[in-house]
């Protein structure tokens, strides 16, 4: 019997493998870690109080005893940044912030406004912010206007994800199961690509409907969706690859590794590679530039993308580790999310240096774990 | 012994160790999952599901413990509160659930294993594929002895009827 059960064939049992480490590693390094004091606080607490106990017996000094021990009950815990504002009661520059809480797809306005926009996963915002685009159900298709409308849905038998707009919304690319889709914005003429690591967000070429996207065996393939036409593929990174993302003038593809960042030109010649000695987390290309703010470990730091020449001071440090990064549309503003602190910061970039934080954000929105930045759009009407 | 080692190792913050831990656990974790839910999307969700407890617990978690019985607990309870839903869902919807690509090998076994309810299966896969004792079967869903034993007979009756 154990034999039989063992024999029986899972379909896709490896890719699901694969997918699950992805998400429980990126648990795992997220998490706030809890020290061995505060592991033991149960029984540290009981040992404390019973040496409190001895001590005013036998000494008048008692009080300072248990004071002592009292501070190596201690935890370990990220402060973050101090004067960090306790509510988003507004956004630093113009635009709307998309996040992706346990919870569900947000809209955060100017204003500091926020509105759930329902369960959706893996929501993205189409160009200049118009729509959404987010997985429902894990099999849903789903686009919507940013009050939470749903404009068009298309249920689908395998899992979808990553569902991301080329630049004008004519197309989305998304994955089913392991393929490569792409259909036209309105929600027909949905068409296969090709087979692909359904882990890593597909990434439009600005201004064309070339799609990049990790093929299999981790090789990156940018594709002519309409044509369905490989134009060139790269190498896959050392340690597997964590997102691709195009420069806004679609020049410069970075395709960020785990520990490594590679940027390609637009005719697929590698224009550099560079180990990164922490765990990258994201990577974001400045609005009209090539220069992008990459977070790696507990750094933030600005990269030119001509030269890979990185900086000798980071833009600014969050231990343990920061995580996603976006500009603000009109590129002054940089905002990183500080999971361990459980803030969002601020950062303008050129003129006088300015942070603002925020602090208590997963609370914000309704959510233990700390949501991801999905995008921060410029407002429409 | 070795998994001691990885779980003190990943409470430190080794990633290799709980690596180690997901390479010694997911694979079973993720069958037992299946052949009680027979949806490879499910299964997929619950075995993910259990590792994310895991990571959340990890901290808290008694090195001194078994860590296979603490996740299979979680997995196989998630799998029999799915399989029932679906079978509510399949029953309201009137609808046959188009069966997955099989191997030869499986070619009787999973579909016998799909006709029996989802407790029955469950039993099963903790007997015969995780290698639970009833006893231990029986503290890992919470369920008196005897019901396992019984669930198991009935559950063993019925595959046969099938495969003979």
């Amino acid at each position: 019997m154990k034999r039989e059960l063992q024999r029986i064939e899972i379909p896709g049992e490896y890719d699901a493998r694969r997918r699950t480490w992805e998400v429980v590693r990126a648990a795992y390094v997220e998490r706030e870690p809890v020290s061995w004091p505060r592991r033991h606080a149960r029984e540290l607490a009981l040992a404390a109080a019973a040496v409190a106990i001895v001590a005013a017996a036998v000494t008048p000094a008692g009080r300072s005893v248990v004071n002592s021990i009292r501070d190596a009950v201690g935890r370990e815990k990220v402060a973050g940044i101090r004067n960090a504002q306790r509510e988003l009661v507004r956004l630093p520059a113009p635009g709307r912030l998309l996040v992706q809480s346990r919870r569900g797809a947000w809209v955060v306005q100017q204003d500091g406004s926020r509105r759930r926009l329902g369960p959706y996963r893996d929501a993205a915002w189409s160009p200049h912010g118009r729509f959404v685009a987010g997985v429902l159900n894990k099999r849903e298709l789903v686009t919507l206007e940013p009050d939470g409308t749903v404009r068009w849905e298309k249920p689908h038998k395998q899992r979808l994800a990553f569902p991301r707009w080329s630049y004008e919304g004519y197309r989305i690319a998304y994955f089913a199961g392991s393929t490569l889709h792409v259909i036209v914005g309105n929600g027909t003429n949905d068409r296969a690509i090709g087979r692909a690591d359904s882990s890593v967000a597909p990434a439009w070429r600005p201004g064309t409907h070339e799609v990049g996207y990790v093929g299999t065996g981790g090789l990156v393939r940018v594709v002519d969706a309409d044509a369905r036409k490989l134009l060139w593929h790269a190498p896959p990174e050392a340690n597997g690859i964590r997102a691709l993302t195009w420069s806004d003038d679609g020049e410069r593809l970075l395709v960020l590794g785990h520990q490594s960042v590679s940027v390609y030109r637009a005719s697929g010649r590698v224009v550099g590679r560079t180990p990164t000695l922490a765990l990258s987390k994201a990577a974001a290309f400045a609005p009209g530039s090539h220069r992008f703010a990459l977070t790696s470990g507990s750094l933030l730091l600005l990269v030119d993308g001509d030269t890979l020449r990185f900086p000798s001071r980071p833009l600014f440090t969050g231990a343990p580790a920061l995580g996603d990064a976006a500009w603000s549309p009109n590129g002054k503003w940089l905002l990183v999310a500080w999971p361990a602190a459980d803030q969002l910061v601020f950062i303008r970039m050129g003129g006088t240096p300015k942070l603002d934080a925020v602090s208590n954000v997963s609370r914000q929105f309704l959510s233990r774990t700390f949501p991801g930045i999905a995008g921060w759009a410029v407002s429409i009407g | 012994m070795a998994e001691r080692a990885w779980i003190r190792g990943a409470q430190r913050g080794s990633v290799s160790d709980l690596e180690a831990l997901y390479r010694e656990h997911w694979s079973r974790a993720y069958r037992a999952a299946y052949l009680v839910v027979h949806d490879a999307a499910a299964a997929e969700d619950i075995a993910q599901e259990a590792f994310l407890a895991a990571v959340r617990a990890l901290d808290r978690f008694d090195r001194r413990r078994p860590f296979g019985p603490w996740l299979h607990r979680i997995a196989v309870n998630r799998a029999i509160d799915w399989a029932r839903a679906a079978k509510l869902r399949a029953e309201a919807e009137e609808q046959d659930v188009p069966a997955p690509a099989r191997a030869d090998a499986d070619e009787r076994m999973l579909p016998a294993l799909a006709a029996l309810d989802p407790d029955h299966r469950a039993v099963i896969v903790l007997r015969y594929l995780l290698e639970y004792t009833p006893g231990e079967i029986a503290d890992l869903l919470d369920l008196p002895r005897g019901t396992v034993n019984s669930r198991l007979r009935r559950g063993l009756d019925k595959l046969k009827e099938r495969l003979e």
